[in-house]
């Protein structure tokens, strides 16, 4: 047995490694621990405070997960410059990529349950991406029509082409219509994935247009306002959401079945004296979905556990609200990458030693 | 670059000096609201047995040196009984028979993470610093006699740290282990510059002492509040070694933190002694007061005969706080970049393009 290593791995590592059909069957499995009451998520939290720019702020997140049927447990950590600009008359929560070379830090560390070593490190920005596709694409699966073609989509951002890569891998998607605030993203997002997954990628003029006649409305946006309204309701279509506030409360009443990602949704908020939170302001963020009460709603692991029906008729519909990420996702699509990674020998590999200490802490 | 300490490059930089000013800044920072503290959090998988894993993590930050350290530990617990005693210990799992305990500090402008630091020595200084920040603001500022109770690993860092803030006349040192006592003396004695002379008994050497410190791992009081005199200021690492007579006879009561409540996932299904919370009854609620409260000058020693307390973790309201790593990990993060001790690592590998 030769030396333990910690892998320290890249972006382009986990997107070489790890394909979304391989995250999606992983993480179903996954959530199986979670709805057995065997699977660990530790609430998000993020802690602000003021930083040199005017109008932003400092935030560091973290969430953590164990899955035990994986052997892993997982912190994802994000340290970010963000800021709350209004774009096309909604207000949208950005980072700004202050690091070096205008970079983002974000950040996941795999660790071991038997041994609690830390098995890998690596940026999060792709599997973070994998990971979200992954859990709305194993809804669509339970919850979408099995005819399913047709997706329209708001948001033409990062999320937006996970979220096709996944829809992709669970249902036969041939056309998507796309929508976003800026006419030229949604020209770039068409051509580029049009291009990736060959299917007819088309750009809408407005939202409505995008989403009309669509059996699987995709919204992936950075919104704290809502971007899908009720009067855009169409029998038989599943409405999918990777952020809270995307769909209006009166639109998700709407749905004879609603499925949320974790009970667990409220995120701990430490703030410096002095400080406002536009996300968590009256109307805004988290705020928005407050006379929903998502205690009652069941959840993706109760639905892969059989616990709720999914869709049930060809006419319902049925609607996907990813309300929070958890660490957990990051343990499981980790736990993947991890022994792709170690076949491959790929990445840096770093002695472990440099990360365990035989001081008693 | 981003700099990769291990204890034993923590202990080559480590300037108690600056680490016990950048202590004593965090927790005035914390009281005023300037500075951000997130309360620990565990995360547990039971392994049977009454083993369990047990990943912990807490985080603050420090807008005042620009950085904010999230502290991690990933565990293996063990809680049995022993002599009708419930106890907790950690195991040595990891590969080599070692632990695993990391703080990652963060530049707020940069978003980088600047170093990743074991946490073992780091740890041993923000306790003992912050005690010393503790008996710099509590004890009589004449103070000149220590008593210390524990000749082990937390109680060397006690000693000295205590010795930068007050002009320490000697130090009598009782530790079940007299061995154990006398060698601990014979080390100490020369680098704190006074005589530190082994004791009896724990009520020998709290007799006529001005300072009174507790460092030692016991599972019992080591000391009965009786025996304490008026004017003495008291410094306590942990939570069962102080008595309830202790905490009475205190006219202050001081901790880290009013509300570093610990939140447990799943809820309920941690060790036992772990989730284990001692709320303080009303009388002992009033005279407490945190660290940055006190060094505000809102609340501390009201006359020479006051007795004083400050306690790590005795009332079961006051974990270790993410802004104490936050500091002391800046101390040591700075003072390993201006002596060229740590292994580099590539910033670069720990930032991405794309976008999270």
């Amino acid at each position: 047995m030769g030396v333990p290593v910690t892998y320290v791995l890249s972006n382009e590592d986990v997107a070489r490694l790890v394909t979304m059909p391989e995250c999606i069957e992983t993480l179903e499995t996954a959530y199986r621990d979670l709805a057995d009451g065997r699977g660990t998520d530790r609430r998000r939290s993020d802690s602000f405070v003021p930083t040199a720019r005017p109008g932003a702020l400092y935030s560091l997140k973290s969430m953590d997960g164990i899955v035990p049927s994986l052997g892993v447990g997982a912190v994802r950590i994000n340290s970010d410059i963000v800021h709350w600009p209004t774009r096309g008359g909604a207000a949208r929560r950005e980072k700004i990529p202050t690091a070096p070379g205008a970079r983002w830090v974000g950040l996941v560390l795999l660790f071991s349950v038997e041994t609690g070593e830390p098995l890998a490190i690596f940026p999060d920005g792709v599997l973070q991406r994998m990971r979200v596709g992954a859990t709305n694409g194993i809804a669509a699966r339970h919850l979408a029509r099995a005819d399913a073609h047709e997706i329209g989509l708001i948001g033409t951002g990062w999320q937006a082409g996970g979220q096709l890569m996944a829809m992709g891998a669970v249902r036969d998607i041939r056309r998507v219509r796309c929508w976003s605030t800026t006419a030229e993203h949604v020209r770039a997002f068409a051509g580029e994935w049009s291009a990736t997954l060959g299917i007819e990628i088309l750009p809408a003029a407005t939202p409505e247009e995008a989403v009309r006649g669509a059996d699987i409305v995709v919204c992936a946006t950075s919104s704290i306002d809502h971007v899908f309204f009720a009067r855009w309701v169409e029998p038989g279509v599943h409405l999918s959401s990777i952020k809270r506030p995307e769909i209006e409360p009166a639109a998700i009443r709407r749905a004879d079945r609603v499925v949320i990602h974790s009970r667990n949704d409220a995120p701990t908020h430490v703030v410096a004296r002095g400080v406002e939170l536009p996300e968590t302001t009256a109307g805004k963020g988290w705020r928005l979905l407050e006379e929903i009460d998502f205690a009652t709603l069941p959840t993706l692991p109760d639905l892969i556990a059989g616990r709720v029906p999914g869709r049930e008729a060809p006419e319902q519909v049925t609607c996907f609200l990813n309300n929070i990420g958890m660490g957990f996702q990051f343990a499981a699509a980790g736990a993947l990458l991890y022994q792709k990674a170690k076949a491959a020998g790929a990445g840096h590999e770093l002695p472990t030693e440099w990360f365990t200490q035989d001081v008693h802490p | 670059m981003t700099l990769l300490l291990d204890n034993a490059d923590v202990l080559r930089v480590l300037d108690l000096d600056a680490c016990i000013t950048a202590l004593e800044e965090a927790f005035g920072d914390l009281a005023s609201g300037r500075a951000t503290n997130r309360p620990r959090s565990h995360s547990y998988t039971p392994l049977g047995e009454g083993r369990h894993y047990l990943f912990k993590s807490m985080d603050g930050s420090l807008p005042r040196h620009g950085v904010h350290a999230l502290r991690l530990s990933s565990d293996h617990t063990h809680e049995f009984t022993r002599d009708g005693r419930r106890r907790r210990e950690k195991i040595a799992s990891a590969p080599g028979g070692r632990y695993v305990g990391l703080v990652l500090l963060f530049d707020i402008e940069t978003l980088v993470p600047l170093a990743i630091i074991q946490d073992g020595e780091l740890q041993r200084a923000r306790v003992g610093c912050t005690s010393a920040v503790a008996a710099r603001h509590l004890a009589r500022t004449d103070a000149r006699r220590v008593a210390l109770v524990g000749s082990g690993w937390q109680a060397e860092m006690q000693l000295r740290a205590l010795a930068r803030v007050r002009d320490l006349a000697d130090v009598r040192v009782y530790s079940t282990d007299p061995t154990h006592a006398e060698r601990f003396c014979a080390r100490l004695a020369p680098e704190v510059g006074i005589p530190v002379a082994p004791a009896r008994t724990a009520r020998e050497t709290v007799a006529d002492a001005d300072i009174v410190v507790l460092a030692t791992n016991s599972h019992d009081p080591v000391i009965a509040g009786a025996w304490l005199e008026p004017g003495q200021h008291v410094n306590s690492v942990q939570s069962h070694e102080i008595d309830d007579a202790t905490l009475d006879r205190a006219a202050l009561i001081a901790v880290r933190s009013r509300d570093a409540a610990t939140f447990h996932f799943p809820p309920g299904q941690g060790p036992v002694e772990a989730t284990e919370v001692r709320d303080p009854p009303a009388d002992l609620r009033r005279k407490m007061a945190e660290l940055g409260e006190v060094i505000a000058g809102r609340a501390g020693r009201r006359s020479p005969e006051d007795i004083t307390l400050f306690t790590g973790g005795g009332l079961g309201v006051s974990s270790g706080l993410g802004i104490q790593f936050a500091a002391a990990g800046y101390a040591v993060y700075r003072a390993a970049r201006d002596a060229g001790v740590g292994r580099e690592l590539p910033t670069e590998w720990f930032t991405e393009t794309a976008k999270p």
